[in-house]
Protein backbone atom coordinates (compact mmCIF):
# COMPACT_ATOMS: atom_id res chain seq x y z
CA UNK A 1 0.00 0.00 0.00
CA UNK A 2 1.17 3.84 -0.74
CA UNK A 3 1.42 5.62 2.29
CA UNK A 4 1.04 8.67 0.77
CA UNK A 5 -2.17 7.73 -1.18
CA UNK A 6 -3.55 6.33 2.09
CA UNK A 7 -7.39 7.18 2.17
CA UNK A 8 -9.45 6.89 5.33
CA UNK A 9 -12.89 8.67 4.37
CA UNK A 10 -15.17 7.29 1.85
CA UNK A 11 -18.40 8.76 0.27
CA UNK A 12 -20.68 7.95 3.20
CA UNK A 13 -18.67 10.12 5.20
CA UNK A 14 -19.84 13.15 3.72
CA UNK A 15 -23.14 13.32 6.02
CA UNK A 16 -20.51 13.74 9.19
CA UNK A 17 -18.18 16.46 7.62
CA UNK A 18 -21.48 18.68 6.66
CA UNK A 19 -22.62 17.90 10.42
CA UNK A 20 -19.06 19.09 11.81
CA UNK A 21 -19.22 22.16 9.10
CA UNK A 22 -22.46 23.22 10.45
CA UNK A 23 -21.49 22.82 13.75
CA UNK A 24 -18.46 24.78 12.69
CA UNK A 25 -20.33 27.56 11.47
CA UNK A 26 -22.91 27.45 14.68
CA UNK A 27 -19.55 27.70 17.09
CA UNK A 28 -17.99 31.09 14.53
CA UNK A 29 -21.41 32.90 15.12
CA UNK A 30 -21.37 32.31 18.41
CA UNK A 31 -18.34 34.04 19.13
CA UNK A 32 -18.63 36.46 16.23
CA UNK A 33 -22.47 37.53 18.39
CA UNK A 34 -20.18 37.87 21.31
CA UNK A 35 -17.84 40.30 19.42
CA UNK A 36 -20.45 42.59 18.42
CA UNK A 37 -22.24 42.55 21.76
CA UNK A 38 -18.26 43.24 23.06
CA UNK A 39 -17.69 46.03 20.69
CA UNK A 40 -21.36 47.22 21.45
CA UNK A 41 -20.93 47.87 24.83
CA UNK A 42 -17.27 49.37 24.68
CA UNK A 43 -18.59 52.10 22.19
CA UNK A 44 -21.43 52.57 25.00
CA UNK A 45 -18.82 53.49 27.26
CA UNK A 46 -17.14 51.58 30.33
CA UNK A 47 -15.82 48.70 31.33
CA UNK A 48 -17.14 45.28 29.93
CA UNK A 49 -17.66 42.58 32.67
CA UNK A 50 -18.28 39.22 31.51
CA UNK A 51 -21.56 39.43 33.15
CA UNK A 52 -22.76 42.15 31.29
CA UNK A 53 -22.66 40.19 27.80
CA UNK A 54 -24.13 37.32 29.40
CA UNK A 55 -27.14 40.01 30.60
CA UNK A 56 -27.68 41.35 27.29
CA UNK A 57 -30.47 41.24 25.36
CA UNK A 58 -29.38 42.76 21.99
CA UNK A 59 -32.15 45.32 20.86
CA UNK A 60 -33.67 48.06 18.29
CA UNK A 61 -30.75 49.11 15.42
CA UNK A 62 -28.29 46.88 16.97
CA UNK A 63 -30.07 44.05 17.17
CA UNK A 64 -31.58 44.11 13.42
CA UNK A 65 -27.78 44.87 12.20
CA UNK A 66 -26.75 41.72 14.28
CA UNK A 67 -29.56 39.62 12.31
CA UNK A 68 -28.22 41.15 9.06
CA UNK A 69 -24.62 40.19 9.50
CA UNK A 70 -25.87 36.65 11.07
CA UNK A 71 -28.08 36.13 7.84
CA UNK A 72 -24.74 37.13 5.27
CA UNK A 73 -22.37 34.99 7.13
CA UNK A 74 -24.72 31.80 6.99
CA UNK A 75 -25.88 32.86 3.17
CA UNK A 76 -21.45 33.23 2.73
CA UNK A 77 -21.14 29.34 3.88
CA UNK A 78 -24.06 27.63 3.09
CA UNK A 79 -24.79 28.94 0.03
CA UNK A 80 -21.03 28.49 -1.08
CA UNK A 81 -21.70 25.38 -2.87
CA UNK A 82 -24.68 27.46 -4.93
CA UNK A 83 -22.35 30.73 -5.82
CA UNK A 84 -21.44 31.10 -9.53
CA UNK A 85 -17.98 30.39 -9.92
CA UNK A 86 -17.71 34.13 -11.64
CA UNK A 87 -18.99 36.79 -10.88
CA UNK A 88 -18.68 40.44 -12.53
CA UNK A 89 -17.17 43.62 -10.96
CA UNK A 90 -20.68 44.94 -10.65
CA UNK A 91 -21.84 42.00 -8.54
CA UNK A 92 -18.65 42.07 -6.76
CA UNK A 93 -18.85 45.37 -6.04
CA UNK A 94 -22.20 45.01 -4.33
CA UNK A 95 -21.36 42.24 -2.28
CA UNK A 96 -20.39 42.37 1.63
CA UNK A 97 -17.28 41.54 2.29
CA UNK B 1 -46.72 23.68 22.57
CA UNK B 2 -47.02 27.22 23.50
CA UNK B 3 -44.98 29.21 21.55
CA UNK B 4 -43.92 32.46 21.84
CA UNK B 5 -42.00 33.77 18.36
CA UNK B 6 -41.49 37.38 19.35
CA UNK B 7 -40.33 38.77 22.60
CA UNK B 8 -39.50 42.17 23.13
CA UNK B 9 -36.16 43.65 24.03
CA UNK B 10 -37.24 46.07 25.66
CA UNK B 11 -40.19 44.24 28.55
CA UNK B 12 -38.46 42.79 31.53
CA UNK B 13 -39.40 39.62 31.40
CA UNK B 14 -37.63 39.10 27.85
CA UNK B 15 -34.72 40.91 30.47
CA UNK B 16 -35.43 38.35 32.97
CA UNK B 17 -36.10 35.22 30.90
CA UNK B 18 -33.34 35.37 28.72
CA UNK B 19 -30.42 33.00 28.08
CA UNK B 20 -26.78 32.88 27.94
CA UNK B 21 -24.97 34.86 25.54
CA UNK B 22 -24.11 31.39 24.14
CA UNK B 23 -27.32 29.56 23.97
CA UNK B 24 -29.24 32.78 21.99
CA UNK B 25 -26.53 32.90 19.52
CA UNK B 26 -26.32 29.43 19.19
CA UNK B 27 -29.92 29.30 18.42
CA UNK B 28 -30.33 32.20 16.57
CA UNK B 29 -27.79 30.13 14.25
CA UNK B 30 -29.93 27.31 14.04
CA UNK B 31 -32.78 29.90 13.07
CA UNK B 32 -30.10 31.54 10.75
CA UNK B 33 -29.54 27.96 8.91
CA UNK B 34 -33.23 27.28 8.45
CA UNK B 35 -33.93 30.54 6.88
CA UNK B 36 -31.24 30.47 4.33
CA UNK B 37 -31.86 27.20 3.74
CA UNK B 38 -35.73 26.92 3.56
CA UNK B 39 -35.60 30.54 0.90
CA UNK B 40 -32.40 30.77 -1.35
CA UNK B 41 -31.17 27.13 -1.40
CA UNK B 42 -35.07 25.40 -1.19
CA UNK B 43 -36.20 28.11 -4.41
CA UNK B 44 -32.78 26.34 -6.33
CA UNK B 45 -34.34 22.86 -5.73
CA UNK B 46 -37.78 23.92 -6.87
CA UNK B 47 -36.37 25.63 -9.90
CA UNK B 48 -34.14 22.85 -10.59
CA UNK B 49 -37.30 20.28 -10.16
CA UNK B 50 -39.37 21.96 -12.17
CA UNK B 51 -36.76 22.15 -15.33
CA UNK B 52 -36.64 18.46 -14.84
CA UNK B 53 -38.52 17.22 -17.90
CA UNK B 54 -39.77 14.10 -15.13
CA UNK B 55 -41.78 16.70 -13.60
CA UNK B 56 -43.17 18.44 -16.38
CA UNK B 57 -45.44 14.71 -16.58
CA UNK B 58 -45.94 14.46 -12.45
CA UNK B 59 -48.82 17.33 -12.68
CA UNK B 60 -50.95 15.37 -14.80
CA UNK B 61 -50.15 11.97 -13.15
CA UNK B 62 -51.15 13.49 -10.34
CA UNK B 63 -53.83 11.24 -8.01
CA UNK B 64 -57.35 13.01 -8.19
CA UNK B 65 -58.45 11.44 -5.20
CA UNK B 66 -57.98 10.44 -1.30
CA UNK B 67 -56.45 6.86 -2.37
CA UNK B 68 -52.80 6.74 -0.11
CA UNK B 69 -51.64 3.87 -2.12
CA UNK B 70 -51.84 5.79 -5.37
CA UNK B 71 -50.06 8.79 -3.63
CA UNK B 72 -47.23 7.29 -1.98
CA UNK B 73 -46.25 5.65 -5.63
CA UNK B 74 -46.90 9.50 -7.36
CA UNK B 75 -44.47 10.77 -4.50
CA UNK B 76 -41.87 7.90 -4.58
CA UNK B 77 -41.71 9.67 -8.62
CA UNK B 78 -41.59 12.95 -7.48
CA UNK B 79 -39.01 12.57 -4.73
CA UNK B 80 -36.54 10.85 -6.96
CA UNK B 81 -36.90 13.90 -9.55
CA UNK B 82 -36.27 16.30 -6.79
CA UNK B 83 -33.44 14.05 -5.16
CA UNK B 84 -31.38 14.50 -8.23
CA UNK B 85 -31.29 17.89 -7.62
CA UNK B 86 -27.64 18.88 -5.38
CA UNK B 87 -29.71 21.83 -3.45
CA UNK B 88 -32.87 19.77 -2.56
CA UNK B 89 -30.17 17.14 -0.71
CA UNK B 90 -28.60 20.35 1.17
CA UNK B 91 -31.89 21.69 2.00
CA UNK B 92 -33.41 18.19 3.61
CA UNK B 93 -29.98 17.83 4.96
CA UNK B 94 -30.16 21.80 7.00
CA UNK B 95 -34.07 20.87 7.88
CA UNK B 96 -33.10 17.34 9.35
CA UNK B 97 -29.87 18.99 10.99
CA UNK B 98 -31.79 21.96 12.52
CA UNK B 99 -34.94 19.97 13.79
CA UNK B 100 -32.21 17.74 15.68
CA UNK B 101 -30.22 20.79 17.08
CA UNK B 102 -32.92 22.53 18.39
CA UNK B 103 -33.13 20.11 21.03
CA UNK B 104 -29.50 19.30 21.21
CA UNK B 105 -28.55 23.38 21.62
CA UNK B 106 -31.95 24.35 23.25
CA UNK B 107 -31.93 21.77 26.36
CA UNK B 108 -28.49 22.77 27.72
CA UNK B 109 -29.29 26.50 26.26
CA UNK B 110 -32.48 25.90 29.00
CA UNK B 111 -30.54 24.47 31.98
CA UNK B 112 -27.64 27.48 32.37
CA UNK B 113 -30.75 28.65 32.88
CA UNK B 114 -32.85 26.32 34.98
CA UNK B 115 -33.43 28.33 38.22
CA UNK B 116 -35.15 31.40 36.16
CA UNK B 117 -37.09 29.28 34.36
CA UNK B 118 -38.70 27.04 36.68
CA UNK B 119 -39.34 29.83 38.97
CA UNK B 120 -41.74 31.48 35.53
CA UNK B 121 -43.26 28.07 35.21
CA UNK B 122 -44.70 27.15 38.28
CA UNK B 123 -48.69 26.63 38.75
CA UNK B 124 -49.69 29.49 40.14
CA UNK B 125 -51.29 28.64 44.11
CA UNK B 126 -53.68 31.38 44.75
CA UNK B 127 -56.29 32.71 42.87
CA UNK B 128 -56.64 31.75 38.82
CA UNK B 129 -58.84 33.02 36.32
CA UNK B 130 -59.20 29.73 34.40
CA UNK B 131 -58.87 26.07 35.59
CA UNK B 132 -55.98 22.81 35.10
CA UNK B 133 -57.70 19.65 35.55
CA UNK B 134 -55.39 16.77 34.75
CA UNK B 135 -56.75 13.51 34.96
CA UNK B 136 -53.93 10.32 34.53
CA UNK B 137 -57.03 8.06 34.28
CA UNK B 138 -57.55 9.18 30.72
CA UNK B 139 -56.00 6.21 28.37
CA UNK B 140 -53.11 6.91 26.34
CA UNK B 141 -53.98 5.70 22.78
CA UNK B 142 -51.64 3.34 20.47
CA UNK B 143 -50.85 5.79 18.09
CA UNK B 144 -50.14 8.29 20.56
CA UNK B 145 -47.95 6.67 23.08
CA UNK B 146 -44.11 6.84 23.19
CA UNK B 147 -44.15 9.07 20.13
CA UNK B 148 -41.28 11.65 19.77
CA UNK B 149 -42.80 13.82 17.86
CA UNK B 150 -40.82 16.29 15.90
CA UNK B 151 -38.37 14.34 17.39
CA UNK B 152 -38.60 15.90 20.92
CA UNK B 153 -36.65 13.78 23.06
CA UNK B 154 -39.00 11.69 25.68
CA UNK B 155 -41.78 13.06 23.50
CA UNK B 156 -44.61 16.13 24.59
CA UNK B 157 -43.68 15.10 28.07
CA UNK B 158 -40.01 13.91 27.83
CA UNK B 159 -38.22 16.89 29.70
CA UNK B 160 -39.86 19.39 32.07
CA UNK B 161 -39.16 22.46 30.78
CA UNK B 162 -40.49 22.21 27.14
CA UNK B 163 -42.39 25.20 28.25
CA UNK B 164 -39.53 27.08 28.82
CA UNK B 165 -37.71 25.81 25.20
CA UNK B 166 -40.65 26.68 23.20
CA UNK B 167 -41.66 30.24 24.61
CA UNK B 168 -38.13 31.34 24.90
CA UNK B 169 -35.75 29.66 23.17
CA UNK B 170 -36.52 27.60 20.41
CA UNK B 171 -39.42 30.04 19.71
CA UNK B 172 -38.07 32.98 19.41
CA UNK B 173 -34.52 32.37 17.89
CA UNK B 174 -35.24 29.74 15.81
CA UNK B 175 -38.87 28.97 15.10
CA UNK B 176 -39.42 32.43 14.54
CA UNK B 177 -38.13 32.94 11.12
CA UNK B 178 -40.41 30.24 9.81
CA UNK B 179 -38.83 27.67 7.06
CA UNK B 180 -39.70 24.42 8.62
CA UNK B 181 -42.86 21.86 7.81
CA UNK B 182 -45.36 23.47 6.07
CA UNK B 183 -44.35 27.23 7.00
CA UNK B 184 -42.55 29.26 4.85
CA UNK B 185 -39.95 31.42 5.80
CA UNK B 186 -41.35 34.65 6.69
CA UNK B 187 -44.46 32.91 8.08
CA UNK B 188 -45.27 32.78 11.77
CA UNK B 189 -47.07 30.44 13.53
CA UNK B 190 -48.69 32.96 15.68
CA UNK B 191 -49.90 35.11 13.46
CA UNK B 192 -51.14 32.00 11.64
CA UNK B 193 -53.85 30.98 14.92
CA UNK B 194 -55.17 34.48 14.58
CA UNK B 195 -56.00 34.33 10.37
CA UNK B 196 -57.62 30.60 11.67
CA UNK B 197 -59.49 31.98 14.42
CA UNK B 198 -61.08 34.88 12.22
CA UNK B 199 -62.02 32.04 9.74
CA UNK B 200 -64.68 31.48 12.08
CA UNK B 201 -67.73 32.72 10.16
CA UNK B 202 -69.90 34.60 13.21
CA UNK B 203 -69.06 38.00 14.76
CA UNK B 204 -69.52 36.49 18.03
CA UNK B 205 -69.18 33.15 19.60
CA UNK B 206 -70.32 31.73 23.25
CA UNK B 207 -68.37 28.86 23.91
CA UNK B 208 -65.44 27.66 22.09
CA UNK B 209 -63.50 24.72 21.97
CA UNK B 210 -60.14 22.82 21.20
CA UNK B 211 -58.74 19.63 21.38
CA UNK B 212 -55.61 18.47 21.01
CA UNK B 213 -54.59 21.93 22.23
CA UNK B 214 -50.88 21.68 22.66
CA UNK B 215 -50.84 24.73 24.99
CA UNK B 216 -52.36 28.38 24.97
CA UNK B 217 -50.90 29.74 21.84
CA UNK B 218 -54.40 29.19 19.89
CA UNK B 219 -57.23 30.06 22.61
CA UNK B 220 -54.50 33.17 22.98
CA UNK B 221 -55.25 33.59 19.50
CA UNK B 222 -59.25 33.12 19.57
CA UNK B 223 -59.37 35.34 22.88
CA UNK B 224 -58.15 38.16 20.42
CA UNK B 225 -60.67 37.77 18.65
CA UNK B 226 -63.39 36.92 20.50
CA UNK B 227 -62.53 38.49 23.62
CA UNK B 228 -66.16 37.09 25.38
CA UNK B 229 -66.19 33.77 24.65
CA UNK B 230 -65.55 31.04 27.34
CA UNK B 231 -62.69 29.02 26.37
CA UNK B 232 -62.77 25.38 26.79
CA UNK B 233 -59.03 23.51 25.62
CA UNK B 234 -57.71 19.66 25.91
CA UNK B 235 -55.02 17.90 25.15
CA UNK B 236 -53.77 13.95 26.00
CA UNK B 237 -50.40 15.49 27.19
CA UNK B 238 -50.07 16.53 30.87
CA UNK B 239 -46.96 19.05 30.28
CA UNK B 240 -48.70 20.58 27.51
CA UNK B 241 -51.83 21.46 29.45
CA UNK B 242 -49.84 22.72 32.71
CA UNK B 243 -47.71 25.01 30.43
CA UNK B 244 -50.75 26.23 28.35
CA UNK B 245 -52.60 26.50 31.73
CA UNK B 246 -49.72 28.81 33.40
CA UNK B 247 -49.11 31.21 30.08
CA UNK B 248 -52.86 31.77 29.99
CA UNK B 249 -52.71 32.55 33.83
CA UNK B 250 -50.06 34.75 33.24
CA UNK B 251 -52.01 36.97 30.13
CA UNK B 252 -55.13 36.84 32.53
CA UNK B 253 -56.88 34.68 30.10
CA UNK B 254 -59.85 32.34 31.20
CA UNK B 255 -59.26 28.88 29.39
CA UNK B 256 -60.40 25.56 31.32
CA UNK B 257 -57.89 23.20 30.14
CA UNK B 258 -58.80 19.71 30.45
CA UNK B 259 -56.86 16.06 29.98
CA UNK B 260 -59.11 14.28 27.37
CA UNK B 261 -59.01 12.30 24.20
CA UNK B 262 -60.12 14.69 21.73
CA UNK B 263 -62.28 11.48 20.27
CA UNK B 264 -63.71 11.47 23.95
CA UNK B 265 -64.52 15.14 25.32
CA UNK B 266 -67.05 14.19 27.57
CA UNK B 267 -68.73 17.78 27.29
CA UNK B 268 -72.49 17.11 27.15
CA UNK B 269 -74.19 17.26 23.33
CA UNK B 270 -74.67 20.21 22.21
CA UNK B 271 -72.94 22.28 24.53
CA UNK B 272 -70.46 24.61 22.09
CA UNK B 273 -71.13 26.90 19.41
CA UNK B 274 -68.06 26.91 17.91
CA UNK B 275 -64.71 23.97 17.43
CA UNK B 276 -61.22 25.01 16.48
CA UNK B 277 -58.66 22.89 15.20
CA UNK B 278 -54.90 23.82 14.84
CA UNK B 279 -52.43 21.34 13.46
CA UNK B 280 -53.96 18.81 15.00
CA UNK B 281 -55.12 16.02 12.14
CA UNK B 282 -51.54 15.57 11.01
CA UNK B 283 -50.57 14.46 14.13
CA UNK B 284 -53.47 11.41 14.30
CA UNK B 285 -54.31 8.35 12.34
CA UNK B 286 -56.90 9.18 9.64
CA UNK B 287 -59.12 7.11 11.30
CA UNK B 288 -58.79 8.61 15.07
CA UNK B 289 -59.69 12.45 12.94
CA UNK B 290 -63.21 10.88 11.63
CA UNK B 291 -63.72 9.99 15.46
CA UNK B 292 -62.60 13.06 16.35
CA UNK B 293 -65.06 15.10 13.95
CA UNK B 294 -67.62 12.66 15.16
CA UNK B 295 -67.29 14.07 18.54
CA UNK B 296 -66.87 17.83 17.20
CA UNK B 297 -70.51 17.64 15.51
CA UNK B 298 -71.52 16.04 18.83
CA UNK B 299 -70.68 18.60 20.93
CA UNK B 300 -71.55 21.49 18.57
CA UNK B 301 -74.69 23.20 19.09
CA UNK B 302 -76.89 23.16 15.79
CA UNK B 303 -75.84 25.82 13.37
CA UNK B 304 -72.12 25.62 15.70
CA UNK B 305 -69.09 25.84 13.50
CA UNK B 306 -66.25 23.77 12.97
CA UNK B 307 -63.12 25.79 11.66
CA UNK B 308 -59.45 23.51 11.17
CA UNK B 309 -56.59 24.63 9.90
CA UNK B 310 -53.47 21.78 9.11
CA UNK B 311 -50.79 21.21 6.37
CA UNK B 312 -52.51 21.57 2.94
CA UNK B 313 -53.54 17.98 1.19
CA UNK B 314 -51.45 16.85 -1.92
CA UNK B 315 -54.01 17.63 -4.29
CA UNK B 316 -53.77 21.89 -3.18
CA UNK B 317 -49.97 22.39 -3.86
CA UNK B 318 -47.58 22.16 -6.61
CA UNK B 319 -45.46 18.29 -7.05
CA UNK B 320 -42.68 20.07 -5.66
CA UNK B 321 -44.22 21.27 -2.57
CA UNK B 322 -46.24 17.85 -1.84
CA UNK B 323 -42.54 16.31 -1.82
CA UNK B 324 -41.29 18.29 1.00
CA UNK B 325 -44.32 17.82 2.74
CA UNK B 326 -44.58 13.73 2.46
CA UNK B 327 -40.07 14.84 3.69
CA UNK B 328 -42.17 15.03 6.92
CA UNK B 329 -42.73 12.35 7.76
CA UNK B 330 -40.14 9.99 7.80
CA UNK B 331 -37.83 13.01 8.98
CA UNK B 332 -38.95 14.70 11.41
CA UNK B 333 -41.18 12.43 14.03
CA UNK B 334 -44.17 12.95 12.37
CA UNK B 335 -46.09 9.46 11.65
CA UNK B 336 -49.04 10.64 9.99
CA UNK B 337 -48.44 13.15 8.09
CA UNK B 338 -48.60 12.05 4.49
CA UNK B 339 -52.11 9.79 5.46
CA UNK B 340 -53.43 13.53 6.40
CA UNK B 341 -51.81 15.31 3.22
CA UNK B 342 -53.84 12.28 1.01
CA UNK B 343 -56.57 12.63 3.37
CA UNK B 344 -59.88 14.85 2.17
CA UNK B 345 -61.58 16.46 5.41
CA UNK B 346 -64.20 18.37 3.65
CA UNK B 347 -65.02 14.52 2.28
CA UNK B 348 -64.94 13.44 5.46
CA UNK B 349 -66.70 16.25 7.22
CA UNK B 350 -69.58 15.77 4.29
CA UNK B 351 -70.03 12.33 5.10
CA UNK B 352 -70.09 12.94 9.14
CA UNK B 353 -73.33 15.36 8.06
CA UNK B 354 -71.82 19.12 8.22
CA UNK B 355 -72.93 21.20 5.53
CA UNK B 356 -71.64 24.70 4.10
CA UNK B 357 -68.50 22.27 4.07
CA UNK B 358 -65.47 24.70 2.09
CA UNK B 359 -61.64 24.57 2.08
CA UNK B 360 -59.18 26.80 0.82
CA UNK B 361 -55.32 28.33 1.59
CA UNK B 362 -54.46 31.34 3.29
CA UNK B 363 -51.21 31.28 2.30
CA UNK B 364 -49.24 31.26 -1.34
CA UNK B 365 -47.79 27.27 -0.63
CA UNK B 366 -50.87 26.06 0.67
CA UNK B 367 -50.58 26.91 4.05
CA UNK B 368 -52.48 27.15 6.37
CA UNK B 369 -55.28 25.39 4.96
CA UNK B 370 -58.45 26.02 5.94
CA UNK B 371 -61.28 23.31 5.97
CA UNK B 372 -64.26 25.17 7.38
CA UNK B 373 -68.04 23.27 8.58
CA UNK B 374 -71.47 23.56 9.78
CA UNK B 375 -73.31 21.78 11.92
CA UNK B 376 -77.22 21.95 10.28
CA UNK B 377 -79.96 23.34 12.09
Amino acid sequence: MDKTKASYLDSSDVEAVARMVNALLTEHWIMRDRLAILEHLLDEGGIVKSRDIEAYVPAGEFAEALETLRGTVFGNVIGAPFAPQAASVAELRNKRP
Amino acid sequence: MTFLTRLDPSEQRTKDLSLTQRGRAGLEALGALQAFSASSVRQLAREAFDADADARTLSDEAPGVADKSAWRRWLGCAGDVAGRSPAYRVERFHQRYVAEEVYRRGIPAVEERREQFEAFFRVPDGPTVGTLELDPSVPMPKYYDKVEWHLEPGGWDGYDLYGALFAFAVGPHVFRHGGYAAVEVGDDILEHRAEVARQLPKRNYRRVYEPGCGGFSTMAAVHSVFPDAELVASDLSPLLLTVGHIMAEKQAVPVQFKQRDARDTREPDASFDAVIMFALMHEMPVDAVRDTFREAYRILEPGGDLVISDPPPFRAVSPFQAVVLNWETRHRGEPFFTDACAADWAAELRDIGFVDVDDYSLGEQGYPWITRATKPR
